[in-house]
């Protein structure tokens, strides 16, 4: 690991807002092309978001549209309050929780696991001996969060979002957003005992 | 700042988002605090795989022309509320997911079946083993349960593809091929050699059209 890197972490950035406002003023007036460009832009970020929340590639990329018909319709009602990034993501966690919801109701596939009872059963905390390991076992981890604190590790490190940006995203307190943290931190440490361990990952 | 606050605050130390006044007051507290210190370290880590867990790509072209269609078919509702709640969440894809977690007394038998979101009637049920209908360079794919995530990119690799649509609810994937030029033998000549790979558990071309690209 470049702890250097660590060190000045850079945010992982997708769009640039005053661009993607000039876009949101075209859209208002009807520009297909500007939503064309939208689109490009938010359409892998929003992905892997719902993706993310979801579990389910399908869902996720109904969601994006979803999300992108309410941004064409309701382009008017922006008010600035935030970044339109911040704005698009507010409405996808909220498609993506209904959409998980849905899906939770429907399937037994995606029936909850008693936590503690999978970190008994789980082997993701085995070792993990190589850095494609060690993404697959943070990806079943991560898939054994409720769908809030995901979004939360989430917007955090992927997206590099402050917590206030995340409160406004999910719309809720900031300190609903700190303690949401603060559990799935505590639960990715008891299911991913590597993370406290000294010296580099791989 | 106590130890509580700073130690809530240590994700977004790590991720660079703090204001100037909390980072420098949590960087005062760590300094003294070797439980603070460890857990930063530990987020650094979690960040770093985080950012590295895999990014499905997925071409974004047929979801747009979906969108338009969207827009062209559907009247603008007056009420955002309208548009999102309600009788609206039931587009006909997701009515096909209830209806197949409904059915799932019957997954055992039709497990193969196509899902009812491709819009084919019961007498139209497809499989895997069906004569195939679909573009000349797709593939429906089936990925053994163990498989991982890098071990689908490695396939994909191999075959020269990417993943276009799924999962469906049975777990089937539609893969497009980067040659366009392929025949419909070479096409099955390409899923017999996947369907033999130990990571595959079935592969055939695609059942159904590939969307609009």
């Amino acid at each position: 690991m470049d702890e250097r890197r660590q060190q000045r972490p850079t945010r992982a950035k997708f769009s640039d807002d005053a661009s993607d406002l000039l876009l949101l003023k075209r859209i208002v007036h009807g520009d297909r092309d500007a939503l064309r460009e939208l689109y490009s832009t938010y359409y892998h970020p929003l992905l892997r978001f719902m993706y993310r929340i979801t579990g389910q590639l399908e869902l996720a990329q109904e969601g994006i549209n979803d999300v992108m018909l309410v941004v064409w319709k309701n382009a008017t009602s922006f008010g600035g309050r935030s970044s339109v990034a911040t704005w698009i993501m507010g409405i996808a966690y909220r498609k993506a929780l209904k959409a998980a919801e849905g899906s939770r109701r429907w399937s037994a596939r995606f029936a909850s696991v008693d936590f503690d009872d999978w970190i008994e059963r789980s082997d993701v905390s085995a070792e993990p001996t190589s850095d494609t390991d060690l993404q697959d076992l943070l990806g079943q981890a991560l898939g054994q969060l409720s769908p809030e604190h995901r979004a939360v590790v989430e917007l955090t490190y992927f997206y590099g979002c402050s917590y206030e940006e995340i409160a406004v995203i999910a719309g809720c307190p900031v300190n609903t957003v700190k303690t949401r943290m603060f559990h799935a931190r505590a639960k990715l440490r008891a299911l991913l005992p590597i993370l406290g361990k000294d010296g580099p990952l791989s | 700042m106590d130890h509580k606050q700073a130690f809530e605050l240590l994700p977004w130390l790590v991720n660079g988002s703090l204001a100037a006044h909390e980072r420098d007051a949590v960087e005062e507290h760590a300094r003294d605090c070797l439980l603070c210190r460890r857990a930063i370290k530990e987020q650094q880590r979690l960040r770093a795989s985080v950012l590295n867990q895999p990014t499905v790509h997925i071409s974004a072209q047929s979801g747009f022309e979906r969108l338009l269609q969207q827009i062209d078919d559907r009247p603008i509702m007056a009420s955002p509320a309208a548009s999102t709640g309600g009788w609206a969440w039931w587009t006909p894809a997701r009515i096909a997911v209830a209806a197949a977690a409904c059915t799932a007394a019957f997954a055992a038998i039709l497990w193969l079946a196509l899902p009812t979101s491709d819009g084919l009637a019961p007498s139209e049920y497809r499989t895997l083993a069906s004569p195939a209908v679909g573009a000349s360079n797709e593939l429906d794919v089936v990925f053994v349960d163990s498989i991982t995530a890098a071990q689908i990119r490695q396939v994909l690799a191999e075959i020269g593809g990417e993943i276009t649509a799924g999962p469906s609810d049975v777990g089937r994937y539609t893969v497009r091929l980067d040659d366009r030029t392929l025949t419909a033998d070479d096409l099955s000549a390409i899923a017999e050699r996947l369907a033999a790979d130990p990571r595959v558990r079935l592969a055939a071309p695609a059942l159904r059209g590939a969307p609009s690209q």
